[in-house]
């Protein structure tokens, strides 16, 4: 053991903390959680290796077949392979969940920890925002957005990266008010540590958690979301394979053809649920750290 | 009277927030890149009827022009006219808000009552298989996307069964009930999903308050504590959260309406993306953001009036 050790100190590999992961093995939804992602992520980057055929390629011979060998969740009405298509759309969902979550929660933890912690009128302004976004409904309002911009992919991450921020920057800001009163805060500052060094080296990495996590519950809304819009018509356009817009295609022949909006929506459900079960995990991870 | 200044001072948030909404809601159609009037006709519409478009939408006048109109418009329940449909937005309103408002309540109604069983019973069996069987439950509905599900239920029930028909939305209330069922039930079911897991945590917190421990201790039965000491408190929590959630339901049945076909606000707002008819768009947005706002007024000032502490 301790040559082991050795050896790979020997070698520059830091030796793995046991106990940290034990820590992680007791949730298993944070495992199984974080092997689906893993594993939809390779899908994304390995989409034209393990694609079989072409995803936009059309082929009329086969139109509309039922899962089969040649074609093992069968072809939709331009005769395309719809496992090629839901590996391809992969790539689409995956990135509209991820960039418009991470891009509202660097605005959100930028807007909330300065409004929080400076109060004045950036909050006020701040808080009126909020009072006005929440008046309209989510999906109103990424309509409404999307409406004005024109629909399409681009102005889907628009509508949902002006519409996401909001929550987050409420939360942090929550969160720094309470913070900024506790004891290690205010001695930070009676140190003499400057505003930014007390927020950012202080504050947010004790209040950044609970972001973190509504962060997790978010990639599964904007991909509800994005596939909700594209399947409404006003987000990603065809050709392109996206999940939600393959389930739009396939309204004409749901009496018919039942694979043609089962399968799209069961990838939708997998990666949603990944997520799920991440953000299930990490909370379980921080409620015994705040009670 | 704290309490009386709690509701004057939400009020005037709310006079903020809807003069807000109204500069937005006005600045829609103006954001449009390129001419609206354009946009809205096609590329092909002649310069004539492109200038008579403009001036009917006023946009031909001083913006401050444009704005007072629209407003004082707004404030009599005039919402312009839609350019595809040729009636009025306001009879657009008129004829589509009841059924939303149907959805939606009926939504509501079905969440609550999936919520409080499976809530209650995974808190009281905390860890165990059915408490997992919940979570679950609660796991799959929250990632999986209401049109989809909406789908499976028309081709399951609707097609395959024949227990439900698979478009319109009745006339009378009883054929509300039993057409507007499977939508309901797709939306309720997504909120429950949320719902259940508050009311079971909720219900767990309740379960060590001192008032539960003093009941236990009289040697109340455990039905009885359940039902009058813990539920009651532990509801609290997630009635508020079923407030908030309004918001959710109201958008969600855009996306809903549009699967089943049912002749409600959302259908109507999409088809009028779809057909550029900006004014229907503009007059259903300011109509979607002003029933929310109410709705969430109402909520805060029932809170008021009911709960004591609010006044703090």
């Amino acid at each position: 053991m301790i040559v082991q050790e050795r050896a790979a100190g020997a070698a520059g590999i830091r030796p793995a903390r046991r106990s940290t992961v034990r820590v992680w093995l007791r949730s298993p939804s944070l495992v199984v959680g974080l092997a689906l992602v893993l594993g939809v992520l390779a899908v994304a980057a390995l989409a034209p290796v393990v694609a079989p055929y072409n995803p936009i390629k059309q082929n009329y011979s086969v139109a509309v077949q039922p899962p089969g060998a040649a074609h093992l969740l069968g072809t939709d009405k331009f005769g395309r392979d719809q496992l090629s298509r839901i590996l391809y759309g992969t790539r689409i969902d995956l990135a509209v969940g991820l960039i418009c979550t991470f891009i509202p929660l660097l605005i959100g933890v930028g807007v909330g920890a300065v409004s929080g912690y400076y109060g004045g009128v950036m909050d006020t302004l701040f808080m009126r925002i909020i009072d006005v976004q929440v008046a309209f409904p989510f999906y109103v309002l990424l309509i409404a957005i999307v409406a004005v911009l024109g629909p399409g992919l681009i102005n889907m991450y628009y509508a949902l990266i002006l519409v996401g921020w909001v929550a987050f920057a409420r939360l942090i800001r929550g969160e720094i008010l309470v913070a900024k009163q506790l004891e290690y805060a205010l001695a930070a500052r009676a140190i003499g540590c400057g505003d930014a060094r007390v927020i950012a080296r202080h504050l947010l990495p004790n209040v950044i958690g609970p972001a973190l996590v509504f962060a997790m519950s978010a990639v599964v809304l904007n991909i509800l979301a994005g596939a909700s819009l594209s399947f409404l018509g006003l987000g990603v356009q065809p050709p392109i394979p996206e999940w939600g817009a393959m389930i739009a295609e396939s309204r004409e022949y749901v009496m018919t053809a039942w694979w043609l909006p089962a399968f799209p929506g069961l990838a939708i459900t997998v990666v949603g649920i990944a997520f799920s079960l991440i953000g299930d995990g990490l909370s379980g991870f921080l409620r015994p750290r705040r009670s | 009277m704290n309490r009386r200044r709690y509701i004057a001072g939400r009020l005037g948030q709310m006079g903020v927030t809807l003069a807000v909404l109204a500069v937005l809601v006005f600045y829609m159609i103006r954001l449009i890149p390129g001419d609206p009037a354009v946009t809205m006709l096609g590329i092909q519409a002649t310069p004539d009827a492109v200038e008579q478009l403009r001036h009917q939408l006023g946009l031909d006048r001083p913006v401050p022009v444009q704005f007072a109109i629209f407003i004082t418009g707004a404030a009599r329940g005039d919402l312009g006219e839609s350019v595809l449909a040729r009636v009025p937005v306001a009879t657009l309103v008129r004829q589509r808000l009841p059924l939303t408002l149907f959805l939606v309540t009926y939504a509501m109604v079905l969440a609550t009552l999936i919520t409080v069983p499976l809530g209650t019973v995974a808190a009281l069996q905390r860890d165990r298989p059915l408490d997992q069987a919940i979570r679950g439950f609660s796991v799959f509905w929250i990632s999986t996307p209401s049109f989809w599900v909406g789908i499976l239920m028309l081709i399951a029930f609707g097609v395959k069964l024949g227990l439900f028909p698979v478009g319109g939305g009745g006339r009378t209330f009883a054929e509300h009930v039993y057409y507007l069922f499977l939508p309901a039930l797709t939306m309720g079911l997504g909120v429950s999903a949320v719902l259940t897991r508050n009311l079971r945590d909720s219900i767990l917190a309740t379960l060590t308050a001192e008032h539960v421990v003093v009941a236990r201790a009289k040697g109340l039965p455990a039905r009885r504590i359940v039902t009058r000491h813990v539920l009651r408190n532990a509801v609290i929590s997630t009635v508020t959260l079923l407030g908030l959630y309004i918001g959710f339901l109201v958008g969600g049945s855009v996306i809903i309406e549009s699967v089943f076909a049912l002749p409600g606000m959302g259908s109507e707002m999409v088809s009028a993306i779809l057909g550029r008819d900006y004014q229907v768009v503009q007059g259903f947005t300011l109509v979607y953001a002003v029933l929310v706002s109410v709705v969430y007024l109402l909520t805060d000032v029932a809170y008021a009036l009911i709960d004591p502490r609010i006044s703090l």
